[in-house]
């Protein structure tokens, strides 16, 4: 039977093909999914912010909400790639099958952004970066745009639905 | 903070909250009195929650963040630096426009141009009456935005608002408050009864927070000192 984990905002999870990750509203947030198809394992994580080296306050830990087990607290989109790819691997997955997905870099709101890409564009830009370091192929992609969109990965299938409310 | 501000400390203890409570809470008041002449329509709203947050999850804003909502986003510049979110609930927005059209309204992710000003409308004057209301004790002048609406699910909106805090300030401090419209004449606040149609949020980075509290202890000082 699938098991149901709903990764939230700053979240990771890695699982096996007992699981269905889930996480929703992500808006400028970039949501990076590493699979490895032939172990049917995977993981997703949902990333705020671009780079660790270049944040303004790379340090500060989260404590405003508890965290369920199997899950970590992952802020930025470099070290998110980096997590998953040492998780996966620690469940017997190879980094040489491993292929990834993108979801998220949207620009929600011009008020918000301190430059004209916005946040959405550089975290997706740090994590597409980052994966090339590792050697990663990105599958597929959804990016960008103006809008919110929720994900749900099989990692039975290595099947990513990505649905948008408006 | 500009970009080569060392990082600030971020505290606020019981008394800095209750003080920006009371600041907020007059700023609120005004803007509701504002947007109940507006919409002609009774609006109340909830004394202010006030902390200090990193990331959130959707659901400690929102109680029901999956679903489409609408937001109008203000950028406060000068003597109160921050932004101001308004969000309101499918039927809120609906109830809001067709106030304030006059004419019914569909789904509210295909408004018009017609509509979404109308929504920039109600953000201007909600935000103008709570800058007339905490005016007088602000020792410079504050100014607003133009206001963005976006239309989406709340916790796409409450995430990317909560990225670009986070980005700027690492903590931030937040004012929540509950919107009712059309609350009974019995009701004083949303607390106790009433669902919240809508929410207020005030979003002041730590630096604007220390500002703010300037502000209202030098006021309560001016307020204390002897007349002679």
């Amino acid at each position: 039977m699938t098991r149901i984990v709903e990764v939230r905002i700053a979240e990771l999870f890695v699982g096996n093909e007992e699981h269905t990750i889930v996480t929703n509203g992500v808006g400028s947030c970039i949501v990076v999914l590493l699979y490895d198809p032939i172990m049917k394992i995977g993981g997703l994580a949902h990333a705020i912010l671009p780079r660790k080296t270049e944040a303004r306050y790379p340090t500060i830990e989260f404590a405003a909400h508890s965290m369920d087990a199997g899950k970590r607290f992952v802020k930025f989109a470099d070290e998110a790639v980096g997590l998953l790819v040492d998780d996966i691997e620690s469940l017997g997955g190879k980094r040489a099958r491993m292929i990834a997905k993108l979801v998220g870099g949207a620009r929600m709101f011009s008020l918000l952004e301190a430059d004209k890409y916005g946040i959405g564009y550089h975290n997706t830009e740090a994590a597409r970066a980052e994966l090339a370091r590792f050697g990663i192929p990105i599958e597929t992609e959804v990016t960008g745009g103006t809008v919110g969109r929720n994900v749900r990965f099989d990692l039975a299938t290595g099947i990513a639905e990505v649905i948008t409310k408006v | 903070m500009s970009d080569q501000s060392p990082a600030h400390t971020p505290s606020l203890d019981s008394v800095d909250a209750d003080q920006l409570r009371e600041l907020l809470n007059i700023g609120v008041s005004h803007a509701s009195t504002k947007l109940s002449q507006f919409t002609n329509h009774r609006i109340t709203i909830s004394v202010p929650t006030v902390g200090l947050q990193s990331v959130v999850h959707p659901h400690d804003y929102l109680p029901n963040p999956e679903e489409v909502s609408g937001a109008i986003l203000l950028r406060f510049n000068g003597a109160l630096e921050g932004f101001m979110l308004l969000i309101f609930t499918e039927i809120a927005v609906r109830h809001l426009l067709e106030s304030l059209g006059g004419t019914p309204v569909g789904d509210i992710r295909t408004l018009d141009d017609y509509q979404r000003s109308a929504l920039q409308e109600v953000g201007n004057i909600v935000a103008g009456g709570m800058l007339g209301g905490i005016g007088p004790l602000l020792s410079g002048k504050a100014v607003q935005s133009v206001p963005d609406v976006v239309i989406d699910s709340g916790a796409s909106l409450i995430n990317s608002i909560v990225a670009g805090l986070v980005h700027a300030h690492g903590h931030y401090v937040a004012i929540d408050v509950s919107i009712c419209v059309d609350a009974r004449e019995d009701v004083v606040a949303c607390e106790g009864g009433d669902p919240a149609l809508g929410r207020l949020f005030l979003f002041l980075g730590p630096d604007a927070a220390d500002a703010a509290l300037g502000f209202t202890r030098a006021y309560l000082d001016h307020a204390k000192s002897p007349r002679v």
